[in-house]
């Protein structure tokens, strides 16, 4: 692709537009000063790189607007020779932003690379970064940072702060939450069984009630009918009433009442009458009987009492006779059986007399004899175990001495021999030590005089030389009597020297001697001691001494052991004894026990088997006992028996004689049905009531004979009230216009029937009334529906009173259920509904998956990028540093270059110049594999043209102006280049070059 | 001349969740409130037509333990209608369990619930009509009870009240519950069937001697239930003698309208002018809408910027809206295809990747990776989706 034509209005002032064609792939674009230079090349650049020019196709025409100089139209053209048919674009001044990436590949700018500080480094890293994107800010590696600092925001595993860490958490407590409301609702569902039982009942109730409700209306309904009839028939009842005779009230209470008052008085007078007559004949009747009686005589009375206490006396003791003989038969009975219990009892139980005179007495003998042979063997058996104990404690106690000292054949004489050799041993090394000691004095005495001998003997020979050279020198004779003197001492001293050197010599030896017999002597007692020193070691005993009182202990306690072991054998003989006696003694005690059949089970059984033998001998003995005491009981009561008979038949015999003598005494009196009773009691007992009626009767006559004379008496007064009141009557029957009382009551009757009539009728309606409870009759037809009333209808009372306790019940049953709905909710109630927490858990598992979906194309992205930078990293970099060489010759410069973007490290850049180092700056080499990089990174159909902003704001070009043309016009070969620049020196070189150049 | 009016309408699915449209549980709340509100407007409207009784095919509720509240919700609004009565027999979603509000709660004496098990009838104290309905149990799936309505032969107007599915009749997309065929049920004395199960309103007439309608969900749930959503009300004349007439309407009653709509993201068009574009292609009023949005064009980098300012600025505006990336990918975008950089080269890796991939996702998150990388290189913000914070 490559800009074909550039339009701008001109700077003059008429508006005219000029355009320029730029066929040629190297351009040259001189503008008047550094801005517009700098406008043009940042306003084509941005042309370029605009995103709409991207998604058009070319041809395109772009329109802008070139800051201080107007619009600026470009068209763009895939060959130089493109169609003239363009599509137009405009471009706003602020609206588009270039795209960055590739930016540094679109546009060279020559003043970036002229800095102070543009370095080797520097270069390679914005080498780097071209490579990498095409714009010297943005390389790939510090994307790779980018994406890993989303993938560190968005959520690692690891990181616990993160969107995605708090959405999992927050997904796994609404999982939680989720669980927990479905298991309240389960909890809940163990109410629905009660919830639906409870609901069936209200709505049962609130059936029940309607029905019922029906029932009411029709009933109600069936009322109102009925009370409708019997108004109608009460209303032609009074009519009819009212048109018979009536009565005021008064005066039919005041006729009633004079009737009443003269029927009272007619009633009483007859009344009196007939008490009157009723009181005579009574009377009569009475003095009849009372006149029948005869006198009685004065004796009689004593008589008959005395002999009625004898028959009395004598009935009473026969009475008590019979009661006695009684009271004898049945104890006589009771013994009987008694006895014949008793015998039975004693026939059941076994005959203890054959054991023994004395069962009791021989059964504890037997028990204690097993009990006491038992407690013996016990004793035999626990003494044994003593003994056996004591020895093991013994045994125990002693087995470590016997250890140490079982090993030693005679421990006595070891230890006297021990003690000897120890005091003869110390004896001898404390003489050899004395010894050595004093021969070691006198040897140090020895060797101390050897050096005052030597020093003697040199000094006399020193002298004697003297004395030598002052004769040879003198010669003069007597010097050497001195001399000869001097050679004696010399002689002298030299052999004390030498005795005293042999002396040390002897003494050295005889040192030597002693010591190494006191040696042999350590040695000898260490082997000789050795027995008696392990024996003291493995005892942990410091001393001899101690050693041998721990033997003496051990002796005593094998003493003791042998001791003991001997009264075991013995206890254990003993004891067999004791154990072989017990059988028998069982067998015996079992064979007696046989015998009153409480045979012992075990030896254990005994003494609860002679228990139940001696408790069972009790019995027997107690039994016998009682048979005896039976058995007199039973004579005693045959003999008492034999006297209550003859008592009895001697008062029998005496009581006939007073019976006769009694009755005629009787008859003497009047009472003559005295031979109706055979008994003399019964006789004697209607005797006396004879003669109390008698009593009676005359009293009575008394009494009666008084109230004749008050009725008497009160019978003319009662006469004189009844006339006064039949007259009264009369009156007001007069008066009243009725002929009789009949009459009268009639026509109060009538009055009052048609007062009753009128009640009811109100009555009637009251109660009307009372049953529509004050609504209207359409509500209750429309109450009954289509209700008919029962047969058996109950009336609306019942049905009143049925409604009522269907809603009670009604009521209860839905208090019931609305506390168990309540308890439900509030259980639920904590728990936010299923279907918002199943919404909430899918937007956050949306909402995961997304940030999943990040970090898993971040991690994806950061992968392949880094594929790719290791892969074209290594690729473009030898190649660009190739082609920068070749470009760097073309620009005067003989120099390699090495570009190392090795995207592990930190990117470098070497240069080896050959020739002119001075030319060879950071800001050439710079330009040339900038130009190696626009060369290389752009390229195929379509590639956009480079622009080159050579504006210089004055500094110097880094190459020479025609060779940077050069390079620039070789460049050209592969995309059109565009320079833009303001620099006359460049101008030059453009025209002397003869590139294609328009002017701004 | 007598004339009956009954208002039928079945599958309201009150308390469903929405977790399958992806929306927390506030967006999901306010759906919920909206079936609400067509479940009010309906009650509303038999009480002011008025509507000598309801019938509610089944699915009055999403599930078989809505929640208390809703419940409550419901009792209420059936009270509150009282004294027209209301017959339900519930359908394969809440069917008649142990543990569902129609054996545990105390519903108002107006309502009738037709239980499982047989069919049970319920005689008009005035009007010569005779109901007749079964409910669900959530075991029997087999429908068999379409065969078992006996209906009296008469002079009284017979109306058959169940949830299932008409074979003939049955959507692709709506599960086969309960299947029967308009013969099974079909009677000379049976004047119409009053079905529930499909969320489309459904003539199941046919060659049927009665009547069977679906009237569809009265407020869609999902984008399969676009458009306008309705109940019906039918008019029954009856003279006595001869079949009488059933007369049914369609009434709108949807709260938020569900549809679907395709918009091309462009460089050079913005988030404000899309949306301007997108409210002015709704039919009505953009609160009451939720609209799917398909956002089609190529996965250049500022496609993605304007969807996610297209959510942002339209979430205000329309009652739910969703906006689906259905960008393609481009393979070669300028300026990488006119390069050799290591990202040009990474970008041609790239895009082979993308144009290899197995499938669409795939291709996607491929194209989603290079966008990372790009964004990397120019130092752009990566996306990041912890500000979108779902449960806010």
């Amino acid at each position: 692709m490559i800009i074909q034509t550039l339009t701008y209005k001109t700077q003059n002032g008429d508006g005219e537009t000029a355009t320029h064609s730029l066929g040629g792939m190297a351009h040259a674009l001189h503008c008047a000063d550094v801005n517009a230079a700098r406008n043009l090349s940042r306003l084509l650049h941005r042309i370029l790189a605009a995103r709409a020019v991207y998604n058009a196709s070319p041809p395109i025409q772009i329109a802008t607007e070139m800051p201080g100089c107007g619009a600026l139209t470009a068209t763009l053209a895939a060959e130089p020779d493109d169609a003239q048919h363009h599509y137009s674009l405009s471009l706003a001044a602020d609206d588009e932003t270039p795209e960055p990436i590739g930016a540094d590949l679109l546009l060279l700018s020559l003043h970036e690379m002229l800095e102070e500080d543009y370095d080797y480094a520097r270069i390679a890293r914005e080498m780097a970064a071209i490579v990498d994107t095409g714009n010297s800010q943005h390389d790939l590696i510090a994307a790779l940072a980018r994406l890993d600092a989303f993938t560190a925001r968005v959520g690692r595993d690891s990181d616990g702060n993160t969107p995605l860490a708090r959405a999992r958490v927050r997904l796994a407590s609404l999982k939680k939450e989720y669980e927990a409301a479905e298991s309240a609702l389960r909890q809940v569902r163990e109410h629905a069984r009660s919830l639906e039982t409870l609901r069936d009942q209200v709505d049962a109730c609130r059936h029940e009630y309607d029905q019922t409700e029906r029932r009411l209306g029709a009933s109600v309904l069936g009322q109102l009918a009925d009370s409708l009839e019997r108004l109608e028939a009460l209303e032609r009842d009074i009519e009819a009433a009212r048109s018979g005779k009536c009565l005021d009230s008064d005066e039919a209470a005041a006729i009633q009442r004079a009737e009443t008052q003269t029927e009272t008085a007619r009633l009483q007078v007859e009344r009196t009458r007939e008490e009157l007559r009723a009181i005579t004949e009574e009377i009569e009747a009475l003095r009849g009987v009372i006149a029948n009686r005869t006198e009685m005589s004065d004796g009689a009375p004593e008589e008959m009492e005395q002999l009625q206490r004898h028959i009395q006396s004598g009935q009473g003791r026969i009475t008590e006779f019979n009661a006695r003989l009684d009271e004898v038969n049945n104890q006589i009975g009771t013994l009987d059986a008694q006895i014949a219990e008793a015998q039975e009892q004693l026939t059941a139980l076994p005959d203890f007399s054959r054991i023994a005179p004395n069962p009791t007495d021989w059964l504890n003998q037997l028990a204690r004899s097993f009990k006491t042979a038992l407690g013996v063997r016990d004793a035999e058996e626990e003494t044994r175990d003593a003994l056996r104990e004591e020895l093991a404690n013994l045994r125990v106690e002693i087995a470590g001495d016997a250890a140490i000292f079982e090993s030693s054949a005679n421990f006595a004489e070891e230890l006297l021999a021990h003690q000897n050799a120890r005091q003869h041993w110390e004896t001898r090394s404390t003489q050899i030590g004395e010894e050595i000691r004093q021969k070691r004095s006198q040897h140090d005495e020895q060797v101390a005089s050897m050096p005052g001998l030597f020093l003697l003997s040199l000094g006399c020979a020193l002298f004697l030389s003297l004395l030598l050279g002052a004769y040879v020198g003198l010669q003069k004779a007597p010097i050497l009597i001195p001399a000869f003197l001097m050679l004696l001492s010399i002689l002298y001293f030299l052999t004390q020297l030498l005795l005293t050197r042999a002396r040390v010599m002897r003494l050295a030896r005889s040192i030597d001697k002693c010591q190494s017999e006191l040696d042999m002597m350590g040695s000898g007692e260490q082997g000789e001691v050795s027995q008696i020193d392990r024996l003291m070691t493995r005892a942990d005993c410091g001393t001899a001494r101690e050693l041998e009182a721990r033997y003496d202990r051990y002796r005593e306690l094998r003493a003791k052991i042998e001791e003991l072991e001997t009264r075991f054998a013995q206890q254990e003989e003993h004891l067999r004894e004791s154990e072989e006696r017990i059988p028998k003694l069982f067998e015996r005690v079992r064979s007696t026990l046989e015998q009153v059949e409480e045979p012992p089970e075990d030896e254990d059984d005994i003494e609860n088997a002679v228990g139940r033998a001696i408790a069972k001998y009790q019995v027997y003995r107690e039994t016998k006992r009682r048979l005896a005491d039976l058995r007199n009981q039973h004579q005693g009561l045959l003999g008492r028996r034999r006297f209550l008979e003859r008592e009895l038949a001697t008062t029998r015999e005496s009581l006939p004689e007073t019976e006769k003598q009694l009755r005629e005494i009787m008859r003497n009196n009047g009472f003559a049905d005295e031979g109706d009773y055979r008994d003399i009691n019964a006789a004697l007992t209607a005797y006396y009531r004879y003669l109390d009626a008698i009593e009676e009767n005359t009293g009575r006559v008394n009494t009666l004979t008084r109230t004749l004379q008050s009725l008497e008496a009160r019978l003319p007064e009662e006469e004189a009230a009844l006339a006064t009141f039949t007259s009264t009557l009369e009156a007001l029957l007069a008066h009243a216009q009725f002929d009789s009382p009949d009459e009268a009551r009639a026509a109060a009757a009538n009055t009052m029937a048609l007062r009753d009539m009128e009640r009811e009728k109100a009555t009637i309606e009251q109660q009307q009334e009372s049953v529509l409870q004050g609504r209207p009759v359409q509500v209750w037809h429309k109450l009954a529906g289509d209700a008919v009333i029962d047969d058996d209808d109950r009336g609306p009372e019942h049905y009143a009173r049925e409604l009522e306790a269907i809603r009670q019940q009604r009521e209860d049953a839905l208090q019931q259920y609305r506390a168990l709905f309540q308890k439900r909710q509030q259980a639920l109630a904590a728990h936010k509904p299923l279907c918002e927490i199943a919404e909430d858990m899918a937007a956050l598992e949306q909402h995961i998956a997304t940030l999943r979906r990040d970090v898993s194309a971040a991690a994806h992205a950061g992968a392949l990028t880094e594929e790719s930078l290791r892969t074209w990293r290594a690729r473009h970099s030898s190649a660009i540093a190739e082609r920068a060489s070749e470009i760097l010759a073309v620009l005067g410069i003989d120099a390699r270059m090495r570009l190392d973007l090795d995207p592990n490290d930190a990117p470098s850049l070497e240069a080896a110049v050959e020739n002119d180092h001075a030319a060879a700056t950071p800001a050439v080499l710079s330009l040339a594999l900038r130009f190696a990089a626009a060369e290389m990174l752009v390229g195929g159909d379509g590639a956009p043209p480079l622009i080159v902003d050579a504006t210089l704001q004055g500094a110097p070009l880094p190459a020479p102006p025609e060779k940077f043309v050069a390079a620039i016009k070789e460049i050209a070969t592969s995309r059109q280049v565009l320079l833009v620049f303001e620099d006359d020196a460049i101008a030059d070189a453009v025209s002397k070059l003869e590139m294609q150049k328009t002017s701004f | 001349m007598k004339r009956i009016r009954i208002l039928h309408t079945a599958d309201i699915h009150l308390d469903s969740s929405f977790s399958t449209l992806g929306v927390n549980a506030r967006a999901g709340a306010e759906l919920r409130a909206a079936q609400r509100r067509v479940f009010d407007s309906i009650l509303e409207r038999a009480r002011d037509w008025p509507a000598d009784m309801v019938l509610i095919a089944g699915d009055l509720f999403d599930a078989g333990e809505p929640c208390d509240a809703t419940v409550a919700f419901v009792m209420e609004a059936l009270e509150r209608l009282a004294p027209i009565p209301v017959f339900i027999a519930p359908g394969d979603h809440d069917p008649y369990s142990t543990y569902s509000p129609y054996a545990l709660a105390l519903w108002p004496g107006n309502v009738t619930i037709f239980k499982p098990g047989g069919w049970q009838r319920w005689e008009h104290p005035v009007h010569p009509l005779v109901i007749h309905g079964i409910g669900c149990d959530g075991v029997n799936t087999s429908g068999e009870w379409f065969h078992e309505l006996h209906v009296d032969t008469d002079d009284r107007v017979h109306i058959a009240l169940a949830h299932g599915a008409e074979r003939t009749h049955q959507p692709p997309y709506d599960d086969s519950f309960a299947p029967f065929d308009a013969a099974d049920i079909a009677q000379d004395n049976l004047s119409y069937v009053a079905l529930g199960h499909f969320h489309d309103p459904v003539d199941a007439t046919g060659d049927a001697t009665s009547v069977m309608r679906y009237p569809g969900t009265p407020q869609g749930r999902n984008f399969l239930e676009q458009g306008d959503r309705s109940f019906l009300e039918l008019v029954i004349e009856h003279n006595g003698v001869g079949k009488p007439t059933v007369q049914a309407t369609a009434i709108s009653c949807a709260d938020i309208v569900f549809e679907r709509c395709v918009c091309r993201i462009s460089a050079d068009q913005g988030a404000p002018a899309i949306l301007d574009d997108l409210l002015a292609r709704m039919s009505g009023d953009a609160s009451h809408r939720a609209v799917q949005v398909q956002a089609t064009g190529t996965t250049l980098p500022p496609a993605y910027e304007v969807i996610e300012a297209l959510r942002a600025e339209a979430r205000p505006h329309f009652g739910y809206i969703e906006i689906i990336d259905a960008l393609e990918p481009m393979l070669n975008p300028p300026p990488l295809s006119t390069q050799h950089t290591c990202l040009s080269k990474l970008n041609k890796a790239m895009a082979e990747r993308i144009a290899d991939a197995s499938d669409k996702d795939e291709a996607a998150f491929e194209a989603y990776a290079r966008d990372l990388v790009v964004k990397a290189c120019r130092s752009l913000m990566l996306p990041t989706h912890d500000a979108a914070e779902p449960l806010s």
